[in-house]
């Protein structure tokens, strides 16, 4: 598991602090690349900006986004991973605090593999990014 | 005197005679005895264009018409032979080879012993008597086939006068064959009015008697009530005015006289409608006008008629006129033409116009009618409707921008104000893991609550936007079976809480119409209620049934749990109000909330009923 990137996609320091830290205790100690907005995010995935150079054939094992961000939302980030050959593929779990239908209905449209909503209680939330892991990280096969 | 004296004397009267008779305008001639004719007047030449030698003795049978001749002959042979006077009618060819027609006498001309000396014979032309004789007869004819044929009852009337000399009654004389047909009278000849009609008026035998009185004919149209009839009639008196013969033409005229009354009443009709109905010819000139349309357009009836129907027409409009006379020729009918038409006085009114052809009896248009309605008031009320509309749809425009506001703000509420709480609870949880062993008990409590809050306000923020999104969602109508939702929201509470024995009642076949999410929404928290509420109950009981309230199924969901005081039932509804203690029973104070928007949603209503400690029911009916 070692090898397997994890790329967080989100602006709130607080929630990446909160996300390490759920990734931690849930034992899930995979190298964790954060990208504090959406282009950064690109730029990681397709070797670009600040990237550059970036040896792309290195995918992440997954990618958590979370959808309000500046510049590029996590919706946009979606769409461009899904469009492009090199990330067509990518699994896509969207990390969101938003319980409304359309956010749900657009990630699944738009080719996300799983939809969490981060509850206020941070227990529940610890528990959640656990099953993640292990449902992304362990028992799923990323196609080839 | 002698003889010779005698015979001289003759001779010398026959000369004067025959001087005479050259004088006449009638044939004459004298014959012997024996019929030989020995003499012609000068007439007699002229008109047959013979002389004395071809007539002498037989010669005249060649002036008559041979065909006559055998009887001519005859009777004048038989008159030679008898001494009888000759009298008969019979043609002569004239000169230019026309027969005229002659009346012939002879007369025999005897001595004192009786015995026949001469005859003496006269020819008179009679073709002018014939000739009237032939004209009286055709005019006879004609006379007669007029009475026998014409349309118009024909009648002749002797009147009868009392002692007094008034009339009262007569006898039909003559009647022609008109005559029945328009009397219903039968074989009237003969017989008194009276006989065939007891109950004819008294005025009839008054106009008729002054007739037969005066000899002043009169025309006059009259009702016989007696026969259910209308006549025109023409009477004046015949014969010798002793007589007291009155002639009468007359005509039934009731058909007449009841399309008068149907269109005199239609006339008034017209004349008494709130609308202006005008009549106008083909060139646009108007005929008639009534008094909707004099109070409609101001114009008199005596100043308007015989002006172009244009006059009506305000500047810009003009080119209607034409197009719509155009139209009306083609046969179009053309209804509730809505325009503008001015008044006598400037103003300008909208109207509403209907155009018909008008069609003489052999169907040639020759003109058409026009309806106008005064539709100012039906105008206003219109632009008030549009004004009121667009007033709404600003209202509508505004609530829908104010519900997109709502929602970005709903959106961003449960965005940006979770977000902090989970740095809130999150960092405060790492604080207990991470740093425990360095806190006291004090501490370590003031963290849990923060914790608690923060967990609260989450759930808070949740039920209001839950709240919201049922204010927002679309309602989805179809027919939703709440037995079945009730039992699977039961089966999903009694999961949670696996423990606990309660008993549930839930009528079967409740069936409704209404959107079905929002009915399970709805369900879902009248049971969590009566589920929660009755958690400290030792023998629970919860029951979901029907009554009917207002001829309205009204369901409703009644438990034996905490109950309420009625004294607070309308604060029951309202959002985050909670008539119980957070530690005793859980909860937001949303739940009911939902329930009354779920309602209104559908146009129902929701009441309730309870008592502290004894339960609460909740009823709600749909639509």
């Amino acid at each position: 598991m070692k090898n397997k990137i994890i790329l967080l996609a989100e602006d709130n320091p607080d929630d990446v602090k909160l996300t390490l830290r759920a990734l931690k205790k849930s034992n899930i100690l995979n190298e964790v690349v954060v990208a504090s907005d959406g282009v950064k995010a690109l730029d990681y995935l397709f070797g670009t900006g600040e990237y550059e150079g970036r040896d792309t054939s290195n995918t992440p094992q997954v990618i958590l986004l979370d959808l309000n961000m500046p510049r590029l939302g996590g919706i946009e980030v979606l769409q461009r991973m899904r469009a492009d050959e090199r990330t067509k593929m990518l699994p896509v779990v969207v990390l969101t605090t938003s319980s409304e239908d359309i956010d749900r209905v657009d990630s699944y449209r738009f080719g996300a593999n799983s939809y969490i909503k981060k509850p206020v209680d941070f227990d529940q939330f610890t528990k959640a990014v656990q099953q993640l892991g292990l449902y992304w990280l362990v028992l799923n096969e990323a196609p080839k | 005197m002698t003889f010779k004296q005698k015979k001289e004397t003759l001779k010398e009267s026959e000369e004067q005679f025959r001087t005479l008779a050259d004088s006449i305008p009638n044939l004459a001639w004298w014959a012997n005895s024996d019929g030989y004719i020995i003499w012609y007047n000068r007439r007699w030449y002229e008109y047959t264009g013979t002389t004395p030698e071809q007539m002498e003795g037989w010669g005249w049978q060649s002036v008559h018409d041979p065909q006559m001749l055998p009887k001519v002959l005859e009777r004048w042979k038989a008159s030679i032979a008898t001494g009888e006077p000759f009298d008969m009618e019979f043609p002569l060819r004239g000169a230019d080879g026309v027969f005229h027609p002659f009346l012939t006498r002879v007369l025999p001309l005897k001595d004192s012993a009786g015995l026949i000396l001469r005859w003496f014979g006269t020819n008179t032309d009679i073709s002018e008597q014939k000739q009237a004789e032939e004209a009286l007869r055709q005019s006879e004819e004609r006379y007669h086939n007029l009475f026998n044929t014409m349309d118009e009852g024909f009648c002749i009337i002797g009147m009868i006068f009392d002692a007094e000399d008034r009339p009262v009654d007569y006898r039909f004389l003559e009647i022609n064959p008109a005559f029945e047909k328009q009397t219903g009278l039968h074989e009237a000849k003969g017989k008194l009015m009276s006989e065939l009609a007891p109950a004819h008026e008294k005025h009839w035998f008054e106009i008729y008697g002054k007739i037969a009185l005066t000899g002043e004919p009169a025309r006059f149209v009259n009702e016989a009530r007696a026969m259910n009839r209308w006549y025109e009639v023409y009477a004046y008196r015949v014969d010798r005015p002793e007589d007291r013969h009155v002639a009468i033409v007359f005509n039934d005229i009731s058909e007449r006289k009841k399309a008068e009354e149907v269109h005199s009443r239609l006339a008034a009709i017209v004349e008494s409608a709130d609308d202006a109905i005008i009549g106008k010819d083909l060139n646009g000139v108007i005929q008639t006008w009534n008094v909707g349309a004099e109070k409609i357009f101001g114009y008199k009836a005596e100043e308007v008629i015989g002006n172009p129907i244009s006059v009506l027409v305000p500047p810009g409009y003009t080119d209607e006129v034409p197009e719509i006379l155009k139209r009306i020729e083609r046969g179009e009918h053309i209804e509730n033409f809505e325009t503008v038409r001015m008044r006598k006085d400037g103003t300008i009114i909208p109207v509403s116009l209907t155009f018909s052809a008008i069609k003489d009896t052999s169907g040639r248009l020759v003109g058409a009618s026009k309806i106008a309605h005064d539709i100012s008031e039906r105008k206003k009320a219109e632009e008030l409707i549009k004004t009121l509309n667009e007033k709404l749809k600003r209202n509508v425009d505004e609530l829908y921008a104010a519900n997109k506001e709502l929602e970005a703000f709903s959106y961003s509420v449960a965005h940006d104000l979770r977000t902090p709480l989970r740095s809130i609870d999150g960092f405060s949880q790492a604080i207990l893991e991470d740093y425990g062993d360095k806190l006291d008990e004090n501490s370590m409590d003031y963290f849990l609550r923060i914790r608690a809050a923060s967990q609260r306000m989450g759930l808070l923020i949740d039920d209001l936007l839950n709240l919201s999104r049922i204010s927002r969602s679309e309602v989805n109508r179809g027919t939703v079976d709440l037995s079945a939702l009730a039992r699977e929201i039961v089966t999903n509470l009694q999961k949670t809480q696996p423990g606990r024995e309660v008993e549930i009642v839930i009528a079967e076949g409740l069936i409704d119409e209404g959107d079905e999410k929002l009915l399970y929404v709805l369900l879902q928290n009248l049971f969590g209620n009566a589920w929660k509420f009755t958690e400290k109950i030792a023998k629970a009981r919860i029951e979901f049934g029907v009554i009917q309230f207002d001829g309205k199924p009204a369901y409703f969901v009644r438990d034996n749990g905490a109950g309420f005081d009625m004294a607070y039932v309308d604060k029951l509804f309202r959002p985050f109000q909670r008539l119980h203690d957070v530690t005793d029973f859980p909860g937001t104070g949303v739940g009911l909330a939902m329930v009354q928007r779920v309602i209104h949603r559908h146009g129902g209503q929701v009441w309730a009923e309870g008592k502290v400690e004894e339960g609460a029911t909740f009823y709600f009916t749909l639509k």
